[in-house]
């Protein structure tokens, strides 16, 4: 019970060292190559007419998200507030796995009517829609439920 | 699940965040179980009796069986 544990910070500090504002540094540069990277390999697949603001829409829609990924990377989650060790023992770890639950059951429900739509009908679409399709929908059906759940729970 | 977890943590004059910060988990799970939506894991109900000096079937009471 004595053993001295890290300070904990909203958002964390990183487990080589260093402080938050290194970490967000950190997070914010590698998430932006990352992003731009992203950026590059969107035209060179797609070629789009206005390449630059395809270029400037991708490198900057997914900034954000490879920051985020960054950062799960590199935080010593103990350092941060209000994670758990171990996180089962978590109310937050249950709603996440009853709304991961409900997400497949929906990306399941989205692609049998898909299946059904696109088999009996002429209509198509290519995949990097259909994929960016299936990903916003698992994404917000999981953020829906998480949130109701949270809601609901006062 | 139904539990004495308010009435011990009480009993020590414990809030709902210091009894949070004790077992390492956050403040929503200590209210989440109290209000008997959440039923801890195994190790976490042995940490709850261990903090409340008491034995995890007196803290926790299964709800009856209805036929």
């Amino acid at each position: 019970m004595n053993e001295k544990s890290p300070q904990k910070v909203r958002l964390g500090q990183a487990w080589f060292g260093g402080s938050t504002r290194t970490l967000i540094t950190l997070c914010a540069i590698i998430g932006l190559l990352l992003s731009n990277g992203f950026a590059v390999l969107a035209l060179a697949v797609h070629d789009p007419t206005y390449a630059v603001a395809a270029y400037l829409a991708v490198a900057l829609g997914t900034w954000p998200i490879m920051g985020l990924l960054t950062w799960l990377l590199l935080v010593d989650v103990r350092t941060v507030r209000g994670p758990t060790d171990p996180s089962e023992d978590s109310i937050e770890s249950a709603w996440a796995m009853e709304a991961g639950f409900h997400a497949f059951m929906a990306l399941l429900v989205v692609c049998m009517g898909g299946t059904l739509v696109f088999t009996f009908t002429e209509l198509t679409v290519d995949t990097p829609a259909l994929l960016w399709t299936i990903i916003a929908v698992g994404g917000v059906a999981f953020g829906l439920h998480y949130l109701r759940l949270k809601r609901a729970a006062g | 699940m139904e539990n004495s977890v308010p009435a011990e943590r009480q009993r020590l004059g414990l809030s709902q965040q210091q009894l949070a910060d004790t077992l390492g988990v956050t403040r929503q799970t200590i209210i989440s179980i109290e209000k008997g939506r959440y039923d801890p894991s195994l190790p976490l109900a042995f940490r709850l009796a261990g903090v409340f000096g008491c034995r995890i079937e007196e803290l926790f009471t299964p709800e009856p069986v209805k036929d």
